[in-house]
């Protein structure tokens, strides 16, 4: 075991292999407020990827209603029941990563291997509520609401620290150099599955008529090409960003829309960073939901995270941002938010977004004369 | 004295394949009093054929004493304690039979199950000195024949990949999706067993030749697997057997129902001597 530092516990922790680090390390922000579970990004990445006999129950992405949905059943419960709990110290967790809590004899990583039917059921718990009833008529008024839900957006994580390259004991996965994607050589692999049990959040999939296991591929065509994911260039809710993000250890960029959300502003936070793997999907967590629940899951970063959010409206360099999410297919390297308008670039300096921040009111007349009829809608 | 060190199978005569019997018969109970090594019977009249052929019976058997692979994560196996292995050549090809208790034949690869396996390890180069029983090391490739009882379904059109996970009616492929899993199926084979060369643990490449013949069979609580091949092939990544020379070999075998796949395995610790029976016959044997 090497040790390694792990900026989103504030520590070094135990890793199977030496410190080492891509040249750029590609990343994620969701926002989960604006989610609406419609899963354009599932079938998005559906169709591009895992169309295949054999992949039928796949989804790279899914989306799961929280507290009850998952995809597998109950990937998270399994894990944090496996390393047991942990507690946060001004920022820094004490607890068992997946890496602490391995054996060490038998396996490296406290893993949980999903069944058959385990995949089955992508849409469990869908839309549940939970904290309450909602009678016919009941109205929420405050927030946090006591009655809630919300929708969890999930792809590979494409960790800093994955936990199914370090199980592989075939070294078919790999982290690429050049921006930190994590995959899976598929003439490597020999389908063990180990993979499959390491990741703790349930996305190495076994193909069973290749005898292979699969993974989000960070849509890396794309990627060299550019361009945002499938997933997120599909996404109607405008909910995703992909760029790379920074070490904080060293430089990071307040002009990157990435590194702003991340490290600047702190508004989007990695997924169950308590796992250790140094996720690289952000979430900016929803303001809804009472606070405990989303410690657990986002780490002691919350309630900052949300006040910052609800303050968007006066913080124009993040509302401004925030509109920059869905408004190009490129990947944007520098923004900028002056004089009520957003602008995006990408690597090559290329201007490739521009979104007012308020939109000008256009009225129409309330008669189409050409159609001759009354508009419902003037707006 | 007979000089002829090597009779092609067809022209074997008759009296030498009686006088290789014979001594079979009185060697028997001397390699069953040294249980380490095993002893490749000459077998001038031919090899038995599959898992069930009797004449598999005839021949000496080795017991030899598996542990759980405790070198490597993932570490595990240990549910088959022991394997009984024969064998035999005919001057030209070599055969074993492996057989070891398993009360349940798993012969499903599923998202969670895993199948029941066995293989046979040899040093790859004709050297005097047997590489690491864990799969050889850097200089010292091992030559490793895995059969599988998913593979061997498949072959006999009897794989559940298509009652599993059924093809439900109206899903529609890319027609370029059968032919990307035809690819990648294909070096698999159809064969029930696959050969490799490994370097260590963690080495194993598979290799797209088909030179071992394979097939299981379960029944009465028991697996029995019969490899075969050439003595030798030519290929520098494959085993040599010489008549009258010793090899060594080493063992794994997989108990699916226990989730054993890959290092979660029953091996043997050491090499296990296997010495070839010489071809000639003495004329006083005749
Ligand atoms: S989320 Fe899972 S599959 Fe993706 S890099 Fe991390 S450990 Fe690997
Ligand atoms: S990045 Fe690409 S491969 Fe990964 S989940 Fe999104 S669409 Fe699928």
């Amino acid at each position: 075991m090497g040790k390694v530092y792990n900026w989103q516990l504030g520590r070094e922790m135990a890793y199977p292999f030496e410190e080492a680090h891509p040249k750029r390390q590609v990343a994620w922000v969701f926002d989960t407020n604006k989610c609406i579970a419609c899963q354009t990004c599932t079938i998005a990445c559906k169709m591009t990827w895992t169309s295949g006999r054999g992949q039928e129950y796949m989804f790279w992405n899914n989306v799961e209603t929280k507290p009850y949905g998952s995809y597998p059943t109950a990937w998270d419960l399994a894990v944090l029941e496996k390393i047991g709990p942990g507690r946060w110290e001004q920022g820094v967790y004490r607890g068992r990563t997946i890496f602490e809590a391995a054996d060490g004899q038998a396996e490296r990583i406290a893993g949980v291997l999903p069944k058959d039917e385990d995949w089955a059921h992508p849409n469990l718990g869908e839309d549940e509520i939970t904290g309450g009833t909602m009678p016919r008529g009941a109205h929420i008024d405050r927030l946090p609401h006591p009655v809630w839900f919300f929708y969890l957006p999930r792809i590979c994580n494409h960790c800093t620290y994955p936990a199914c390259l370090a199980a592989c004991p075939r070294q078919a996965i790999y982290k690429r150099e050049e921006d930190g994607v994590v995959l899976i050589d598929q003439s490597r692999c020999r389908g063990y599955r180990e993979c499959v049990k390491a990741c703790p959040y349930g996305k190495p999939m076994f193909r069973p008529n290749h005898e292979t296991s699969e993974k989000c591929v960070g849509c890396y065509p794309k990627l060299e090409k550019g361009l945002q994911t499938q997933c997120v260039e599909q996404c109607i809710g405008k909910i995703r960003g992909q760029g790379f993000v920074s070490d904080p250890r060293g430089k990071i960029r307040e002009d990157h829309p990435i590194d702003y959300l991340v490290h600047v502003r702190k508004v989007a936070l990695p997924l169950y960073p308590q796992f250790g793997t140094g996720p690289n999907v952000y979430y900016i967590p929803p303001i809804h939901v009472p606070p405990p629940y989303l410690h657990q899951m986002f780490g002691p970063g919350v309630e900052h995270a949300i006040e910052t959010y609800r303050n968007a409206r006066q913080d124009e360099t993040l509302a401004g941002l925030l509109q920059l999410f869905g408004s190009s297919p490129e990947i944007m390297d520098r923004f900028e938010v002056k004089d009520g308008v957003a602008r995006a670039w990408d690597q090559q300096g290329i201007q490739v977004a521009e979104v007012p921040l308020v939109e000008p009111p256009q009225m129409r007349p309330a008669y189409d004369e050409k159609r001759k009829v009354y508009r419902l809608d003037v707006t | 004295m007979r000089t002829t060190s090597r009779w092609s199978r067809g022209r074997a005569p008759r009296t030498a394949a009686l006088a290789g019997l014979a001594a079979l018969a009185c060697l028997a109970g001397s390699a069953a009093a040294e249980p380490q090594g095993l002893r490749v019977v000459y077998r001038a009249d031919g090899l038995p054929a599959g898992p069930d052929d009797a004449r598999w019976q005839e021949l000496p058997q080795t017991q030899v004493e598996l542990s759980p692979q405790i070198i490597v994560p993932p570490k595990g196996g240990g549910g088959v304690a022991s394997l009984s292995l024969r064998a035999a050549h005919d001057g030209e090809r070599i055969a074993f039979l492996l057989a070891w208790r398993d009360p349940t034949p798993n012969r499903e690869v599923g998202v969670a199950s895993f199948r029941d396996a066995a293989a046979l390890g040899f040093p790859a180069l004709a050297s005097a000195t047997a590489p690491s029983p864990f799969m050889g090391d850097a200089d010292h490739p091992v030559n490793i024949w895995q059969w599988s009882a998913e593979l061997e379904a498949e072959a006999r059109g009897e794989g559940s990949f298509a009652t599993r996970y059924p093809h439900t009616p109206g899903v529609w492929y890319f027609p370029q999706d059968a032919s990307v899993t035809r690819q990648v199926r294909a070096w698999r084979g159809v064969a029930p067993v696959m050969e490799f060369v490994a370097h260590g643990y963690g080495t194993l490449r598979p290799r797209p030749v088909r030179n071992v013949l394979a097939s299981g069979r379960w029944a009465d609580g028991t697996w029995k697997v019969v490899m075969r091949r050439a003595l030798e092939t030519g290929d520098p990544e494959d085993a040599v057997f010489r008549p009258s020379e010793p090899q060594n070999l080493i063992a794994a075998v997989w108990e699916g129902s226990a989730g054993d796949v890959n290092g979660r395995k029953s091996v043997t610790l050491t090499w296990i001597p296997v010495q070839l029976d010489s071809t000639v016959v003495a004329d006083g044997d005749r």
